[in-house]
């Protein structure tokens, strides 16, 4: 019994993972709670979805859709993360919450009807990475070997992110931005072009994740606003702006969803938001999230 | 300043009245944009103590759900009744919710309140047996004193926007109406002054849900349906658009958020189905990028100039 | 080498600095004294370009220092050590003096050079180097953002209350290092803040005096010949 539990529980961290690192880095960054994030893990999965569609139709290698994943997670993030940044976040810097929440939420709701528009309203799906990777059975139940070798990417990710932060120049850059702006800028940072970039990143990262969640978990209208929630829920849980954090938080939510799921049906959805409320209750800078201090 | 404004005020609802008169379907659009007016106007009331919501829904589902449970477990079908059960639930919710989430600022406030509502709607949508599960549940036609009602509900809604803005405007003015904005700008001076800033924001916080609760049922009642998309986060980042658009610093401010947002979408539903999301994610935009004070801001912004050429 | 004329800041509505002026001469050490509050840190944050002044101009050289980015000062040449430290706490103490070179993008031997004239200036550091800088001590946390304000200023270096709260042997030590950097890089000048003038008597070639917001009276002002 505990086996498929944990499998499940972990596949399910995997893509919560996913779906929450490139929220919590935007904010660490840009301390901006992007409510659009949602929005490009929707793009990411549809782009990733019509990309790998194409290559099927022009009758091209099977396997050019796991390119095709990585392909249209770069397209989003090109295509969207300056654009946003320096159009419309740019202005809401250290102008409060409340001007954050409103542009990121106006570009949520654009993007909403440009899903709409440009990919229509019926669920979509490609099923060649899910396929050509077969099946596999672990403890008697099967599996597409898709869905676990996702949580070998989770961890891939993690620790790329991990490295970028630390072993790069980029890496360290941003993350003395993350840490302290101002301080970042009287040591020489242009904090300006770390933001594009920054942002630009935190999209590619969650196209990436709705990109390589898509065989799983196909293409639909209202994949967004599930997949912001989702977002805030893990990020706010492991503590906004930490990736470890994520890490931790997208566990602790997979498998106590995976439990529920076994043990209390009527919980599993609610899940996310319960541990989230207990844990912002107890600890409101989330699970590994400091305190801030503020300088008078 | 008391002349102008009263004027305004009775030229709007004049207005309102008239075009309600003119066609069932326009009461029926303005009924529910003032009944969600009204659950911004709670939402602004929270944003003038610098506190951001992002869980307001809760309330306004609940006011909504309060009453179709009148309805569903008592059979009642009357107005008042189906309202006051609206307003109770949602205010009750708000004392237990308020009570412990007071306590919190910032970013932590509106996540613990998004977390609260998000809790209710995912029960909300799995407890089938209880709630009518994603179906949700109807509402019956409502009576009045026996009667049917027509057009009383547009115009009890608009008595109801009347007196709610009427009492705020009162409550704002006073002394602990004072304090919220103080709440916003230097809380521990307040602290210094011996005043319970927490207390002061736990009343608020309760006269908020009721707002939200209120509202929440006048447009159940209206619509004659709840579904648990009411408690969703997106309806919560509704309000605060409405509240934000309308500016929070006016009791006005959120009623023509709402009115505006509401016109935008019907407008939007009739020409562009697609397009009505576009649309008002493009009012969100224009709103934080060029008119930050909102409406309300633009109505002061005539006498900003006369204080400028003075 | 650094020239502040009338200048004013405003935060929070509140006038801050109300018309400072002074010079730092070239190659000079000049001491900025003042009670809590007087506008001290305020005067460095606005060379730094942290807060926007409403009024006056600050030159460095003859440049006007409004024309050039906050984030290109360190690239001027001028290095800051904040009251506060500001440290990353995650980099390792070394890799938190190695940000400006790293921002600055300086090659390799450039920034071997640095680091190496910041470990025979502050030679404290070499204990610290690979300690991670949310297990340094507040005062090993000043030594460290000394040497990363030493890393950027080749020009000036603005020290902010650098004996705050420093024990006495840690307060001599940091007085060493001041010395010592004038005699290694005589050329490089430096601002430094503090509320009380005994501390920098013994290395200021100039003491100022601010008072709310400006400079005042200089009741005892010392210039060593
Ligand atoms: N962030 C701020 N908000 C409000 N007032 C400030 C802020 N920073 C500084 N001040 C005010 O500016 C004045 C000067 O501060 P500061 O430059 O820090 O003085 P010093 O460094 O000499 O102690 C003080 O009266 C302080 O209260
Ligand atoms: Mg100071």
């Amino acid at each position: 019994m505990l086996t498929p539990i944990v499998i499940d529980g972990l596949s399910d961290a995997a893509l919560l993972f996913l779906v929450a690192v490139g929220l919590t880095m935007v904010f660490g960054v840009l301390r901006v709670v992007n409510i659009a994030h949602g929005s490009f893990f929707a793009l990411g999965a549809y782009a990733a979805i019509t990309l790998g569609l194409w290559a099927g139709a022009l009758g091209l290698s099977q396997a050019l859709s796991y390119g095709a994943l990585v392909l249209s997670a770069l397209l989003v993030a090109a295509l969207f993360g300056p654009l946003t940044e320096r159009l419309c976040l740019r202005a809401t810097y250290g102008r409060g919450e409340i001007a954050q929440m409103l542009v990121t939420f106006g570009i949520f709701l654009i993007l909403d009807d440009v899903q709409k528009l440009v990919f229509g309203v019926q669920e979509r799906q490609n099923d060649a990475p899910l396929s050509l990777l077969g099946v596999c059975n672990l403890g008697g139940i099967v599996y597409p070997v898709y869905q676990i070798a996702l949580v070998g990417l989770a961890v891939v990710v993690a620790f790329s992110l991990r490295w970028f932060l630390r072993g790069t120049r980029a890496g360290k850059l941003v993350l003395s931005v993350v840490h302290d702006a101002e301080m970042a800028r009287f040591s020489g940072i242009d904090t300006a072009k770390v933001s594009v970039a920054a942002f630009t990143f935190g999209v590619f990262l969650a196209a990436l994740g709705g990109s390589l969640a898509s065989p799983i978990t196909g293409a639909a209208p209202g994949m967004s606003a599930e997949a912001t929630i989702l977002a805030f829920a893990v990020a706010a849980i492991g503590g906004l702006g930490r990736v470890e954090g994520a890490g931790l938080a997208a566990l602790i939510v997979g498998l106590g969803r995976a439990f529920a799921v076994y043990y209390a049906p009527a919980f599993d959805r609610a899940t996310p938001y319960l541990v989230m409320f207990a844990v912002l209750l107890f600890r409101p800078q989330g699970l590994l999230g400091v305190v801030e201090t503020r300088r008078l | 300043m008391k002349g102008p404004r009263a004027l305004l005020w009775v030229c709007l609802a004049a207005a309102a009245v008239a075009v309600a008169l003119a066609s069932p379907w326009a009461s029926f659009i303005l009924t529910v944009a003032l009944a969600k007016g009204l659950a911004a106007l709670g939402v602004a009331l929270l944003l003038r103590a610098g506190l951001m919501s992002l869980g307001h829904a809760l309330f306004y589902a609940a006011g909504g759900y309060g009453a179709a449970y009148l309805a569903r477990w008592l059979g009642v079908t009357d107005l008042l009744l189906l309202l006051g059960a609206g307003f109770l639930s949602a205010t009750v919710l708000g004392l237990f919710t308020g009570a412990v989430l007071v306590r919190y600022r910032a970013i932590f406030f509106a996540m613990l309140n998004l977390a609260a509502s998000m809790v209710f709607f995912s029960l909300v949508t799995k407890l089938y047996n209880l709630t009518g599960g994603s179906d949700g549940m109807p509402l019956p036609v409502p009576t009045m004193f026996g009667l049917k009602p027509g057009q009383g509900l547009f115009y009890l809604t608009l008595a109801c926007v009347f007196v709610c803005a009427g009492g705020l405007r009162r409550y704002l003015d006073s002394a602990m109406g004072q304090g919220l904005g103080a709440i916003a700008t230097n809380e521990i001076r307040l602290e210094y002054l011996g005043i319970s800033v927490n207390g002061l924001l736990f009343v608020n916080y309760a006269i908020s849900a009721g707002l939200g609760g209120l509202g929440g049922a006048l447009a159940a009642i209206a619509i004659g349906h709840v579904t648990p998309e009411l408690f969703f986060w997106t309806t919560s980042a509704q309000l605060l658009l409405g509240a934000a658009l309308g500016g929070a610093g006016s009791v006005a401010g959120p009623f023509a958020g709402m009115l505006l947002l509401e016109g935008v979408r019907t407008a939007a539903s009739q020409y562009a189905p697609l397009l009505w999301e576009m649309a008002m994610g493009l009012c969100a935009l224009a709103v934080a990028l060029f008119v930050p004070q909102g409406l309300s801001g633009i109505v002061d912004l005539p006498q900003q100039w006369k204080r400028a050429v003075q | 080498m650094l020239k502040l004329e009338a200048l004013r800041v405003k935060i929070a509505g509140l006038e801050v600095l109300r018309g400072v002026c002074f010079e730092v001469p070239d190659q000079a050490v000049v001491a900025l004294v003042g009670r809590n509050g007087a506008g001290k840190t305020t005067t460095l944050r606005a060379i730094m370009g942290l807060v926007a002044p409403e009024a006056g101009r600050i030159l460095l050289d003859g440049q006007d220092l409004a024309a050039i980015a906050p984030h290109r000062r360190a690239h001027c040449g001028v290095g800051y050590a904040p009251e506060n430290r500001q440290l990353v706490p995650e980099f390792t103490a070394e890799d938190n003096v190695l940000l400006p070179c790293l921002a600055m993008g300086l090659g390799r031997q450039e920034t071997r050079r640095r680091l190496e004239l910041v470990y025979a200036v502050v030679p404290e550091l070499a204990a610290l180097r690979k300690r991670r800088a949310a297990g340094l001590s507040g005062g090993q946390g000043k030594i460290v953002a000394l040497a990363r304000a030493l890393a950027a200023g080749t020009r000036l270096v603005l020290l902010d209350e650098p004996f705050e709260g420093l024990a006495p042997a840690l307060a001599a030590s940091y007085a060493a290092a001041l010395h010592r950097l004038r005699r290694a890089t005589p050329a490089v000048a430096m601002l430094v803040t503090e509320s009380s003038p005994a501390l920098l008597a013994s290395v200021a070639d100039l003491v100022l005096y601010v008072e709310r917001g400006a400079i005042g009276r200089e009741p005892a002002a010392s210039k060593r010949s």
